[in-house]
């Protein structure tokens, strides 16, 4: 083991200095006490490190030796900086270490056979969103402080109770169902139609937002192709087809089933198409005007924007789902 | 009998030592990181000082308790494989810079909300996580900060996840489709200079 005496200034190196014990001893024609240049290693053992039984066995090894070693290599160095060198050990336990984590998503890559539309959706969606619904909402913020906007935020919120009470329930979430119900009452109530959020700064009662895109995820249907939506951004498959029920319970559009319980004889809300219309572009512009900076500042310094949005949308529907 | 002595002496040993280890770990967290982050969020709440001296004060308190080499492992993924030496040191000194830039940009965004750095928990062995409240728009966003104790037994920040969202999962998805159709020099190249696109 005279190889650990070398440049132990090093923490890389002494690692190195430390296989090249090892291996000494494991091949008896080489000198020890050369100097020790790290890709020799690597090339003298090249066949060793491609079976993956002696690979451990020598990961195993060198942990053990380590451990003794670093006892004595602690005295001599005073930082190995392995911030700015490159320790090429790490790639070989990192591999293992980060396998569940990260390993699922590189070798699948995306099924993304719309990609070309997508893009072109993309890019049609962002070239609206900075050169007009974003000029809109900055005006509105503008003329609206955020107080009054965050109150008809919670408005809109508070409204599409049923989409959240029947999707809850579809996935058995009993308990939510039952806060989202309470929630829905109070905020209507004491709340003042929603504009306020008493359920919560009073009694700690939490939103539980559920759609039907989530309802069929937690049943295990899968996000399916990525789809670019006009004015609404990325989506799946599944997500897009679940537009349509939620639709349906929306009470801002008029037909939907709450709404004709709603209106049977009453006049208060019996929206036509434009008026349909002027309320869901409010509500857009609305939710817009706290989203324009982030959107651009992501948008300034990604590498590429489409892939960006897709898998940063995939990713949050997702956890959406686990929740 | 001797084995079975020595047995039940490692067998208490293991049982004994893991608790201990996983209480220090987390205070070494607080230590090492969380109290960092508390700097952080408290120099990104300061009015009084110059923005550029500010942000670039910023920076540097985060590249302490950054995993840089680590992370643009990660986010280069099974590429890294494939290029050379110099080149992934290179890649890494881009990734870091680019890092820095990608932060100083998202600086603004941050406009004094409510902060709640919460515990931090072991996931694993040498895994933990720091998860961060942030108070915005009348929700609260979840950061969570995930954490590696390296070889020198310092817990540094390799990823951070924003409602699910990884961000070094982000990277990986755009690196290899950029990868997909041009070189590893173009993607530099685009490190480098991120431009604006539509």
């Amino acid at each position: 083991m005279e190889g650990l005496a070398s440049p132990a200034s090093d923490g890389r190196y002494a690692i190195h200095s430390l296989r090249q014990g090892i291996l000494d001893s494991d091949l008896p024609n080489q000198q020890t006490g050369r100097p020790l240049v790290p890709d020799q290693f690597y090339a003298s053992d090249q066949d060793q490190l491609r079976s993956p039984v002696s690979r451990k066995k020598l990961r195993l090894k060198l942990k053990l030796h380590g451990r003794l070693y670093a006892q004595a290599e602690e005295a001599s160095t005073e930082d190995p900086d392995d911030g700015d060198s490159l320790d090429e050990e790490f790639e070989e336990e990192f591999e293992e270490e980060f396998e569940e984590e990260f390993g699922d998503e590189e070798t699948a890559e995306v099924y993304d056979p719309l990609e070309g539309y997508n893009r072109w959706m993309h890019g049609f969606n962002d070239w609206f969103y900075i050169n007009v619904g974003f000029p809109v909402a900055r005006g509105y913020r503008w003329v609206v402080p955020e107080g009054g906007r965050l109150a008809i935020k919670r408005f809109f919120h508070n409204l599409i109770f049923p989409v959240r009470f029947v999707n809850n329930l579809f996935q058995l979430k009993i308990l939510n169902t039952g806060e989202e119900t309470l929630r829905f009452t109070i905020n209507s109530t004491v709340g003042l139609l929603g504009f306020f959020d008493p359920a919560k700064s009073w009694f700690g009662l939490e939103a539980h937002d559920e759609d039907f895109g989530q309802t069929l995820g937690h049943y295990g249907v899968g996000g399916g192709v990525p789809i670019v939506l006009p004015f609404l951004g990325h989506s799946n498959l599944r997500d897009t087809f679940s537009l349509y029920p939620d639709y349906q319970l929306d009470p801002l559009h008029g037909g939907s089933y709450p709404n004709q319980a709603l209106n049977r004889g009453t006049t208060i809300y019996r929206p036509d198409t434009y008026q349909e219309l002027g309320v869901t572009i409010f509500e857009y512009v609305n939710e817009y005007s706290f989203r324009v900076e982030e959107y651009e500042a992501f948008r300034k310094d990604a590498i590429d924007f489409y892939l960006f949005l897709r898998d940063g949308t995939e990713q949050a529907r997702n956890q959406e789902i686990k929740e | 009998m001797h084995y079975l002595k020595s047995f039940v002496m490692t067998l208490s040993l293991f049982v004994l030592t893991v608790p201990v280890i996983q209480a220090g770990d987390v205070e070494d967290i607080n230590s090492m990181v969380k109290k960092k982050v508390a700097v952080i969020f408290d120099l990104l709440g300061k009015q009084d000082i110059e923005k550029n001296e500010r942000n670039e004060k910023i920076v540097g308190e985060l590249n302490e308790i950054m995993d840089f080499q680590l992370a643009a492992y990660l986010s280069l993924g099974k590429h890294w494989k494939k290029i050379s030496k110099t080149q992934k040191k290179e890649f890494v000194e881009t990734f870091q810079q680019y890092i820095n830039n990608y932060i100083v940009e998202k600086i603004d965004l941050y406009t004094n909300q409510k902060i709640d750095i919460g515990d931090s928990k072991i996931v694993k062995k040498g895994r933990a996580e720091l998860e961060i409240g942030i108070l915005s728009g009348g929700e609260t966003l979840q950061v969570n900060f995930k954490l590696r104790k390296n070889k020198k037994k310092e817990w540094r920040v390799y990823d951070v996840d924003i409602e699910g969202v990884s961000l070094i999962t982000t990277f990986r998805s755009q690196f290899s489709g950029v990868l997909k159709n041009s070189s590893f020099e173009e993607l530099l190249e685009k490190l480098k200079n991120p431009t604006e696109q539509s």
